[in-house]
């Protein structure tokens, strides 16, 4: 066979498949994700090259063998159309907004490259060029359907289909020519052979450049998994990661974050000013506030706010920034989280509106337990003798206990829902503190205990809200009584330092060890060795007192020694007159709101 | 004798309240489950003193201080009885009227005659 055919057959045959299954390799009818696209420039230089180095010798063999006939021309003039037609795809795709359109791009350029071939195949003529758009087709359709498999493909059903061509014709079933004017069963043996050469150079090819690209590709591969497994994670704790541009105030979101927010996950482009307008309206200043206050000081920020997404859902997140800085130490990016908590919030909310029911329906039935037994020792069912009036105190007694767990429980749901606004004003420390006192020295002279008060000369004034603040005093002070013995001191000590109102509450109680410090102010949490001491307690109050001092931008803290006692310090800071009136604006304006709400809530 | 209308849902207090008030002969006691069962009473009573409790089915203690306007009866006292004991709840209360805001549980048989008589007194003075 000489050499011109055998090579009119490979090119008519295998080099446009073999082309095109290189060129939509990976490009297949799935949209590649965003980064994937952006990183596939080298892949295409390649499939690119290999196109024109199998393209290009056939095409100077032709001409040398035929001079610059029209077919020639012709052939070139496609080639380069499919090249041009593959490259526009390729160059439209890297755009982000044109993914959506990525399937009939890859269609478009089928459609461009199946006529390009017929055309080039039925010019030549002849039965190899003929036959081969029989599965040219097929091969075409495998390698832009499966992408990167359409190589192998390629090569199964290069082999099948022209099988069953020459199979065909050599018992009769069709009659074709072959380019030399012989029939194609006298040719049998050539053909066979060329088949087995083909398929060979295929596989090879095939199968090198694929090994190859996978190799390019690998490092690509690997980093779009570890994108893919991070937004999946994402998706799963319902997380969205953030990056703020220091310099342009330009905003990255993560895919995630467009989904919590309710907006498409691309084709919206996002800024610092328009991710504030998704922001409920009334969170929206304290974010800005606090993401530009993060920026001056460089220190990283958390809050908890609403958010409203395009369908008018509110939904609840924690956002939480942190600085990147250059080698200088200046701060050239903020990086951070949005995590969605409504699923979160909603159950807490349940969960709170149950504690809240429950000790309601608890609180009555206790009340009603009291009132009887206060009739009794009021003595309005007749006298009663010595023994009856102990047994009745007794049962008073523990009645009381159960009231007040129950008051505590129902004052942490309050607190935990959130429906606690404080009504801050100007309030003299001192006065509030003695009439705190005064109310447990009843208590105090019942448990033989002596309770001493120290005032401060000058009155020393800060906005709390009083109700607020006594029930902190009042958990510490009958805290202190508890854990003191007979005869013990509990000493509180009003003063002033730095800033700051303190309220000391010392007791000469059994003292708190190191290791249980840190338990002190979780909730329902009792100490080991209080467990031992006959003292009761929901494990509730310290609890209340510390979150409602933090409320008032305050803190607790403790001092203690096993066995000497310990001293609780209230600290609230001392207020200016400037931002005590400001938040009486703000608690004011929302107590309308907050009052309907527990008004629903108390029915 | 000073008329008293207590509004109180639980069963067991109604019981408790109608001992304790009885046993001061001077007192005539009306008894309502809830708000809406107050004001149909008070279409054709007209109490000295309404001890009112707040978290009641049908209509609660702040609904039906809207409803009834005590500013509009100044002859009537409310005297709010209540577990509820927030601050918020208790502005509104008084906001509406309510004489006085007072914690259902720490009080007494004993005390609760007490703090009427004050009341009752008091009223007295005024209308003198």
């Amino acid at each position: 066979m000489p050499f011109e055919i055998e090579f009119q057959r490979l090119t008519h045959a295998f080099f446009y498949p073999l082309a095109y299954t290189l060129l939509m390799g990976r490009q297949s009818f799935s949209p590649p994700p965003r980064d994937l696209i952006l990183r596939t420039r080298w892949y295409v230089y390649i499939r690119w090259f290999f196109i024109v180095a199998i393209g290009a010798p056939s095409l100077i063999t032709l001409y040398a063998l035929e001079g610059l006939t029209p077919e020639v021309i012709l052939q070139a003039g496609l080639g380069a159309i499919a090249l041009l037609t593959n490259g526009v795809f390729f160059i439209l795709s890297r755009r982000n907004g044109s993914r959506q359109y990525f399937r009939a791009l890859a269609a478009m350029v089928l459609l461009a490259d199946i006529a390009v071939i017929s055309t080039l195949i039925f010019t030549r003529g002849g039965i190899e060029s003929r036959s081969t758009i029989l599965y040219v087709l097929p091969i075409m359709m495998s390698a832009t359907i499966f992408g990167r498999r359409g190589i192998y493909g390629t090569t199964v059903s290069a082999i099948v289909a022209y099988s069953v061509i020459v199979a065909a014709d050599y018992y009769g079933v069709v009659q074709t020519f072959s380019p030399n004017g012989s029939t194609l069963r006298e040719d049998m043996p050539h053909t066979l052979q060329a088949v087995t050469f083909i398929s060979a150079i295929i596989a090879v090819v095939g199968f090198t450049v694929d090994f190859l690209t996978r190799l390019l590709l690998d490092k690509e591969r690997q980093a779009l998994e570890s994108a893919e497994a991070l937004s999946r994670a994402q998706a799963i704790a319902k997380l969205g990661s953030w990056e703020l541009d220091l310099k342009t105030d330009d905003l990255l979101w993560s895919d995630e974050l467009y989904r919590i927010f309710g907006l498409p996950t691309t084709g919206t482009p996002i800024s610092f000013s328009a991710a504030l307008q998704y922001i409920h309206q009334e969170d929206r200043k304290a974010v800005e506030q606090q993401v530009r206050s993060a920026q001056k000081t460089g220190q990283s920020f958390k809050i908890n706010h609403r958010i409203k997404t395009p369908d008018k859902q509110i939904r609840f997140v924690h956002n939480e920034g942190h600085f990147v800085f250059d080698r200088k130490g200046r701060p050239i990016k903020m990086i951070g989280i949005i995590q969605d908590l409504t699923a979160e919030r909603a159950l807490d909310q349940a969960k709170n509106e149950f504690v809240s029911l429950a000790s309601h329906q608890l609180r009555t039935p206790a009340t009603g337990v009291k009132a009887f037994l206060a009739l009794l020792t009021d003595g309005y069912a007749g006298q009663l003798n010595e023994k009856q009036r102990q047994f009745l105190e007794s049962a008073y007694e523990a009645n009381e206990r159960q009231l007040s767990i129950i008051n505590d429980l129902l004052s942490v749901a309050s607190i935990e829902s959130g429906r606690i606004i404080l009504r801050k004003e100007l309030s003299d420390i001192g006065k509030i503190t003695q009439t705190c006192v005064e109310e447990h020295r009843a208590h105090s002279k019942k448990q033989e205990q002596e309770i001493l008060l120290s005032l401060p000369q000058a009155p020393i004034k800060a906005y709390v809200d009083q109700s607020r603040f006594r029930m902190i005093l009042d958990n510490l002070i009958s805290n202190a009584s508890k854990y003191t013995p007979h005869n013990g001191k509990i000493t509180i000590h009003v003063r002033k330092q730095a800033g700051k109102a303190i309220v000391d509450v010392k007791d000469t109680g059994s003292g708190i060890a190191k290791k249980d410090m840190h338990k002190l102010f979780g909730k329902f949490s009792r100490i080991e060795n209080v467990k031992n001491l006959n003292v009761d307690g929901s494990g509730l109050g310290l609890y209340l007192a510390k979150y409602l001092s933090e409320l008032h931008d305050g803190d607790i803290l403790v001092k203690s020694r096993l066995g000497r006692g310990s001293t609780f310090s209230v600290k609230v800071p001392i207020g200016t007159k400037r931002s005590g009136k400001r938040l009486e604006k703000v608690s004011k304006s929302t107590l309308k709101v907050r009052n309907i709400l527990s008004r629903r809530t108390n029915d | 004798m000073t008329k008293i209308l207590v509004v109180e849902d639980d069963p067991t207090l109604q019981e408790a309240y109608k001992i304790v008030l009885g046993m001061d002969k001077s007192f005539e006691i009306e008894v309502a489950g809830d708000g809406i069962q107050a004001l149909e009473i008070l279409r054709d009573y007209q109490p000295d003193v309404i001890l009112l409790d707040m978290h009641m089915p049908h209509m609660n203690g702040l609904e039906f201080l809207e409803a009834y306007n005590p500013p509009n009866h100044p002859q009537t006292k409310v005297l709010v009885f209540s577990n509820i004991v927030t601050p918020e709840q208790t502005n509104q209360a008084l906001e509406l009227g309510a004489s006085e805001y007072l914690t259902k549980s720490s009080f007494t048989p004993t005390s609760i005659l007490e703090k009427l008589h004050e009341v009752i007194a008091s009223q007295k003075t005024k209308k003198k």
